[in-house]
């Protein structure tokens, strides 16, 4: 594979505190890269630095091969999507017209955008008919980041940026977007760089995870390699963070590890699955409202869940 | 209640005009205010310390009191709409400006950063982002310029730019609250249909209101054409002071220069303002003639050399001082009519009668009675002092606001007041002028003024205007004022009878 966007010897500083100190990078053509940190440890700066939003001090980034500061900013622009933490679709734009925003401006023919805008939102399931032409305040959170990324897709970038788009989502719709995402990234190849502050969030999508710390990049590798042996102690504590919050994953989500059953006395989808092995210690099984349905769940179901999530995939 | 609708029944023509005018200035010094304020305040967006100092400035503007500012502007850029407009527009800026300013910096700087994501040019980005969401609050800021605008813009009047502020003067100074109230009524309303509009306007889409845009360009630049289309004739403006005496006057003027010349169309101008104003309109050539006063050109406008005051003073014609004194500004006035509208004293025709009064020496016959004058002229040496030398007059004095001296007289309260010998209000309350035999009040005979220059180049105006020369007499005055301050009929209908009556102007002239 290729380098797609390189970062040699990159500094940027506020006030001469550096946030992105010396970085040097690579990221591969059709890879889903997941940059992962906790916040100010210079994540968010080195994303933006590759669509020029930020400015390095030092240093060159190249997109195949040429810096980004010699393309034109409109054209570099346009060639890497983006998707916002704060979502940020246009209220005054509809649905459909937030989506066609890029393929507009770069004057695709009007019938070629419609069927484009049209496309994408049914690869989301939002249903064209129903979704295209309302006002992004009426839509949930979670469609409304779903327009949010194929608005970044619309215009098929070869490269799209993702900063920390989910974090302010809840958990089970979070889980849901990160699938949506492997699977666009599945079948579009579209280089993703994401950044995330969330290591599960991290090792469920990275084909390659840089931790970012303190202005540095202190570990890059395969979520495998990362977790079988930890450059550091800090990385080792951040990955030991993502083990815990396993635990917290909301029960509903291990609908595909249980039982589909018939109506009984029922666990909330929303539990943490930490107090349903402490009700496991008690019950062979445990029955769980599901979104689908409810669902039992035995406690070789959640060893299963387990080993699935800590293994790397 | 009854009279405020009478008065606005009789004077619904004069109130669509107004409100036309008002209507004109307001809209027009809003829009300019908006293509000034709106583009500064997008321009200052990224130059946070510019944009604090042109928030001190505009807001600095603002509190220069209106009046002073008018008068401000006059040196400059003379009197009329131009004045008007401008003044106006200066009240408008911190509004729009602050509001288009806050609206804009108030946005979301995720919606910021996506634009730049995605590459939008500057365009765009405030097309479909940043003025739609802003658009709220810059209409609000234009909604509370534009009430500001329409409320201030009655004080227009007083510089001659018309509006619904002359109903406001016309009211003060015929003391007639019927015509205050209604002028600042519609200008009240006004500003309510305005609001309510620019409410609408806020909910409207971009494309819509192009279209709104478009069809205004579309209706004022087709008004402005056929405008310039029907002028190919001369124009020529003649405008008059507050009141219906000037307006009566300039009325005839116009019937009698249009029949004179067929070429010319005469726009008048009534109710433009005070003496200064439309001195200096008339020098400033915004105006071609008004009818002056004599008197007043020797006390107010020139000043008379010590040889002209003597003369003056001992009762000599004040017109060819008048007309000399005018001559060395390049200022002529022709040949005045026949009435003095000065001060007269007043009594009831049916005690004249009774006591056989028709001179202010005959009140002298009588013994000690009861007086009431205006403190002003209990005061002047050209009036009550004057008299008591003059006459020897020996009267029980007891001074009274201007505005209830006829009311004294007709309740009987006094026997005697102060009046000016046109006033209405003689023929309304059958009351009777007493001749000056003494020669104590100045005299102020009315006559065109104009500049020397302007009256050589239009003969046939200067011939057709002197054919009032020598007419008119007090009581025919009175009467015409009566008509038109009482009873509300048009100033052009009691000019136009007279015309006829008098065979100056002929009846197939309709």
């Amino acid at each position: 594979m290729s380098n797609l966007i390189e970062f040699d010897h990159v500094t940027k500083e506020y006030h001469d505190t550096p946030v992105v100190a010396d970085l040097t990078l690579n990221i591969e053509e059709g890879e889903l890269f997941v940059l992962v940190g906790p916040s100010g440890g210079g994540k968010t700066t080195t994303l933006k630095m590759i669509n020029r939003l930020v400015t390095p001090n030092a240093g060159v980034i190249r997109m195949r091969g040429k810096a980004v500061t010699d393309y034109s900013l409109r054209e570099l622009r346009w060639d890497i999507g983006y998707v916002l933490q704060q979502i940020a679709l246009f209220p005054t734009m509809t649905v459909g017209q937030n989506i066609a925003l890029i393929p507009e401006m770069k004057h695709w023919p009007k019938a070629q955008v419609k069927a484009a805008v049209d496309d994408l939102l049914t690869a989301v399931k939002l249903p064209p008919a129903e979704y295209r032409d309302r006002l992004p305040k009426q839509l949930s959170g979670g469609e409304q980041q779903r327009v949010g990324i194929i608005r970044a897709l619309a215009s098929k970038p070869p490269v799209v940026l993702m900063d920390e788009p989910f974090s302010a989502l809840d958990p089970l719709v979070r889980t849901q977007l990160q699938d949506l995402v492997l699977e666009l990234h599945a079948q579009l190849n579209t280089t993703i760089v994401f950044v995330t502050h969330d290591m599960t969030e991290a090792l469920r999508l990275g084909d390659r995870i840089g931790v970012m710390h303190h202005a540095k990049l202190v570990q890059i590798g395969t979520p495998q390699e990362i977790a079988e042996s930890p450059a550091s102690s800090f990385v080792d504590d951040f990955f030991a963070g993502a083990r815990r919050d396993l635990l917290d994953t909301p029960v509903g989500e291990l609908a595909e590890f249980g039982e589909p059953c018939d109506d009984g006395v029922s666990l909330a989808a929303d539990l943490p699955l930490s107090q349903v092995i402490a009700q496991l210690t008690e019950a062979d099984t445990v029955i769980v409202r599901g979104a689908a349905g409810p669902f039992t769940l035995s406690r070789q179901a959640v060893m299963r869940f387990l080993a699935a999530r800590t293994s790397t995939n | 209640m009854q009279t405020i609708w009478q008065t606005f029944l009789a004077r619904r023509s004069d109130l669509w005009v107004a409100l036309g005018q008002h209507l004109q200035i307001s809209l027009i010094a809003l829009i300019i205010a908006v293509v000034i304020a709106v583009p500064l305040a997008i321009w200052v967006q990224p130059h946070k310390r510019i944009a604090n100092v042109l928030l001190q400035v505009t807001g600095v503007l603002q509190t220069i009191p209106s009046l002073a500012l008018l008068g401000l502007l006059i040196p400059f850029v003379g009197i009329g709409n131009v004045p008007a407009i401008i003044a106006l527009v200066v009240y408008a800026l911190l509004p729009i400006f602050q509001n288009t300013y806050v609206g804009l910096a108030d946005i979301d700087p995720a919606y910021r950063e996506a634009e730049r994501a995605f590459g939008m040019p500057r365009y765009l980005q405030l097309l479909r982002v940043e003025l739609p969401l802003a658009l709220p609050v810059i209409i609000g800021g234009i909604r509370t310029a534009t009430v500001m605008i329409i409320g201030t813009a009655t004080l227009a009047a007083l510089i001659g730019a018309g509006g619904l502020g002359t109903f406001i003067l016309l009211g003060i100074n015929r003391n007639d609250p019927a015509l205050t109230l209604i002028g600042a009524i519609a200008s009240a309303a006004l500003a309510l249909v305005f609001s309510a509009g620019l409410a609408v306007v806020q909910r409207l889409k971009w494309r819509q209101l192009g279209w709104l845009a478009a069809i205004l360009v579309v209706l004022g630049g087709g008004a402005a054409g056929y405008h310039a289309w029907q002028q190919p004739k001369e124009e020529i403006v003649v405008a008059g002071k507050l009141g219906s005496e000037p307006e009566i006057l300039i009325n005839m003027y116009k019937q009698l220069i249009e029949q004179a010349d067929p070429n010319v169309t005469v726009t008048l101008k009534p109710n433009f303002g005070q003496t200064s104003f439309l001195f200096s309109a008339l020098k400033s050539g915004k105006v071609d003639l008004y009818p002056e006063f004599t008197g007043t050109v020797v006390t107010a406008l020139a000043k008379p050399s010590q040889a002209q005051q003597r003369q003056i003073d001992a009762g000599a014609d004040s017109y060819p001082i008048a007309k000399a004194l005018l001559a060395k500004s390049g200022l002529t006035m022709l040949k005045p009519m026949q009435y003095n509208n000065t001060y007269a004293l007043v009594v009831k025709q049916s005690f004249a009668k009774a006591h056989g009064l028709t001179t202010i020496s005959d009140l002298t016959k009588l013994g000690r009675t009861r007086a009431g004058f205006d403190l002003e002229f209990n005061d002047r040496a050209d009036g009550y002092k004057g008299l008591k030398q003059a006459y020897g007059l020996n009267l029980a004095v007891s001074t009274l606001d201007a505005s209830l001296r006829y009311q004294a007289i007709v309740k009987g309260q006094v026997v005697v007041t102060d009046g000016y010998s046109t006033d209405a209000q003689l023929r309304q309350y059958h009351l009777v002028a007493l001749r000056d035999d003494k020669r104590v009040f100045a005299t102020y005979r009315g006559a065109p003024v104009m500049k020397a220059k302007f009256a050589k180049a239009h003969p046939r105006l200067v011939r057709a205007l002197n054919r009032l020369a020598g007419r008119i007499s007090e009581k025919q005055m009175q009467e015409m004022n009566y008509e038109v301050g009482v009873k509300q009929e048009s100033a052009a209908k009691v000019a136009k009878a007279y015309l006829q009556q008098h065979g100056l102007l002929e009846a197939r002239h309709e």
